[in-house]
């Protein structure tokens, strides 16, 4: 006979839960924060998207070994006297970008020379144990302070910046939060869980532990990077070129290496093309806008979001040449999807022969009284109820 | 009484209290985001005084002033999302920059960004480069400024055509009063643009040993779809060359004359 699941052991408290029916409450908009926010869920999100940001942040700051000094020092291209005179007068509160409060490269700690120097070392120390996995509660919140620190330049505008300050905040919250609720030994309460080791699920013998922290981490990483495109979405309605369709032309054909002549002799049929290029610019509108729409929606919409992922990552690359922005945006596409969402690519790999070892790296079916709920369960609750009462 | 559910109960919720807690400090955090993007300045929108930016909602200016603000700050997420690459049709910059020594002679002549440099070090100094291109119409002023006594008229750097020569400008400085009235537009390079390129000076002069450079920004407009609208495309234009102007290494390093 099955046991009553009410009166079942909580796996993450070890005392006797109180029966949990979240999927039925959620009609109540309180209890829809409470599930959206705070019902636990596999880590297992959390844990890739470190992997795929730790791997981005090394491809970010490794290239720049050779010119650490020159580039963040005090006696580089934005030198002491710089950073005095951006902070004189008018100037001051009409800085393009505004000069970082605090960085780790900063005097007393940096300056420039070999603490620049060794500083950038460690930072890459730091960022290979974060990737890897390794004392994450220490590593995930360092990872953050060198992102910052090494963005706090104001000479230096990139478009990335602030897609890694998001990424690597939303981790470092996410590591801290993780694991409190569980009984680990005193050095892992400090440096964090063992199992977020890189290959550590596999390694592990005991199931993952669903966790709050990591869904109020990956919530607010979904909420900031919807807003974040939705945003650049909306701004892109200030400019004419975006309505004409042809704003995708310029990255295109970029003004330094373009000539008249040679971009009339390249595209032999004009209307073809520029159907084209209409076509993709409104596309890229219609999904940056209407994200906030299907961000959060499961079945088919999910193909849409994939798909955006892959066409924004494709085109980021080509296009604007930014292959490292390409990278994070499919990272931060990645960060929409639940635990039902892997679940489900981890049964479509147990049907390939060879992809299936990797299927054990993903979550197994969802315990899903703590996922969203489906609109057709929910319509059924409301048909239960009704015949019920 | 509650219908029956089909589900097994799942892992346990936070404590209540961890919940309210951690419901006002996610409030609190999604506030100061939302408001930092919605007080965004928007635009260039057409005025009456030509292309101006809008000013941001007085709504959240306060919010976003007291507390918004100060709280990103700390984070450093005060960015808003408008991102530079939306705007398409912007000019791109080299800098040309001729290093000279003591007497004079020429060391050698810089690109930047350095066609050599890896990739990854070449967007960067691309970056840099591309705040020259932040050129800004000067409004002229109403009446004429009269300077106090014992003191000049404040000077302004403005950008002049070089008489007969095509495509070439140069930075000159002028008194207010004596800025032509007798031009549609004039342009002058923004004050941050001139301390970003006096930092780069003092950079080429450090590393090549230098006592004085010359810098000139070679710049292109892109070309535009509307080269399809003739039967046959408009000549290519020469790059622009703005001419800076030769700085000192010792100018550049006194705090006193590089403002």
């Amino acid at each position: 006979m099955k046991a009553n699941p009410a009166s079942e052991p909580s796996r993450v408290t070890g005392r006797s839960a109180e029966p949990l029916l979240l999927y039925e409450r959620c009609e109540s908009p309180v209890q829809a924060w409470v599930r959206f926010w705070f019902s636990p869920s596999d880590p297992f999100a959390l844990h890739l998207l470190r992997v795929l940001t730790g791997i981005l942040l090394l491809c970010w700051l490794l290239p720049v070994a050779g010119e650490v000094n020159t580039l963040f020092g005090l006696r580089g291209w934005f030198d002491r006297l710089a950073y005095y005179e951006a902070t004189q007068g008018e100037l001051a509160n009409n800085l393009p970008k505004p000069i970082g409060p605090w960085s780790i490269l900063y005097p007393p700690l940096g300056g420039d020379g070999p603490r620049i120097q060794a500083i950038y070392w460690a930072s890459i120390v730091v960022l290979g144990l974060f990737t890897l996995g390794l004392a994450t509660r220490l590593t995930a919140p360092l990872a953050w302070v060198i992102v910052v620190s090494f963005t706090a330049c104001p000479a230096y505008d990139d478009e990335l910046d602030p897609v890694l300050h998001i990424l690597s905040l939303y981790l470092a919250v996410g590591y801290l939060l993780l694991g409190w609720r569980r009984p680990l030994s005193w050095l892992q309460r400090v440096l964090g869980p063992w199992d977020t080791l890189l290959f550590g699920r596999l390694l592990s013998k005991s199931e993952p532990m669903p966790s709050t922290g990591a869904t109020v981490a990956l919530r607010l990483l979904q909420f900031h990077v919807v807003l974040m495109i939705f945003t650049t979405g909306l701004t892109k309605l200030q400019i004419g070129e975006w309505w004409s369709g042809v704003a995708l032309w310029y990255p295109l054909h970029p003004a330094l290496t373009t000539r008249n002549q040679e971009a009339r002799a390249l595209i032999a049929d004009p209307n073809s093309y520029f159907m084209l290029l209409n076509l993709c610019t409104y596309a890229v509108l219609a999904w940056q806008i209407g994200l906030p729409l299907f961000a959060w929606k499961g079945g088919w919409w999910r193909l849409v979001l994939l798909g955006g992922a892959i066409a924004g990552c494709v085109g980021l690359w080509t296009v604007y040449a930014m292959p490292l922005l390409a990278f994070a945006w499919v990272i931060c596409c990645l960060s929409l999807l639940t635990d039902r969402d892997w679940a489900t690519v981890g049964s479509w790999l147990r049907h390939f022969g060879t992809l299936r070892p990797l299927a054990a790296w993903l979550p197994d079916e969802v315990d899903s009284s703590w996922q969203e709920p489906t609109s057709r369960e929910l319509v059924s609750v409301g048909r239960s109820r009704r015949e019920h009462s | 009484m509650n219908p029956p559910v089909a589900r097994p109960a799942g892992p346990a919720l936070p404590p209540r209290w961890v919940m309210i807690v951690g419901s006002v400090l996610i409030c609190a955090h999604l506030l100061a985001i939302c408001v930092n993007v919605l007080t965004a300045p928007s635009g260039p929108w057409p005025t009456m005084e030509g292309a101006d930016m809008s000013m941001p909602p007085l709504l959240f200016g306060r919010i976003h002033e007291y507390y918004s603000l100060p709280y990103l700050r700390a984070l450093q997420m005060t960015h808003n999302y408008h991102f530079r690459t939306n705007r398409g049709a912007v000019p791109e910059a080299i800098l040309e920059a001729k290093l000279l020594d003591r007497e004079d002679r020429e060391i050698r002549t810089v690109r930047l960004p350095d066609p050599k440099a890896p990739w990854a070090v070449r967007q960067r100094q691309a970056a840099l480069v591309r705040w020259l291109t932040d050129d800004i119409p000067h409004q002229l002023p109403m009446g004429e400024k009269i300077a106090a006594p014992g003191k000049e008229v404040p000077r302004i750097a403005i950008w002049d055509p070089v008489p007969n020569e095509m495509r070439k400008l140069t930075l000159n400085r002028i008194p207010e009063n004596e800025v032509p009235r007798d031009r549609p537009m004039i342009f002058k390079p923004s004050p941050w643009s001139l301390l970003v390129l006096r930092a780069i000076g003092r950079q080429l002069c450090r590393a090549n040993e230098a006592s004085a450079v010359e810098l000139t920004r070679l710049s292109r407009e892109p070309v535009t779809p509307r080269i399809f609208e003739g039967r046959e495309a408009p000549p290519d234009m020469d790059d622009l060359a703005s001419y800076y102007g030769r700085f000192d290494l010792k100018d550049l390093t006194n705090q006193s004359t590089t403002r």
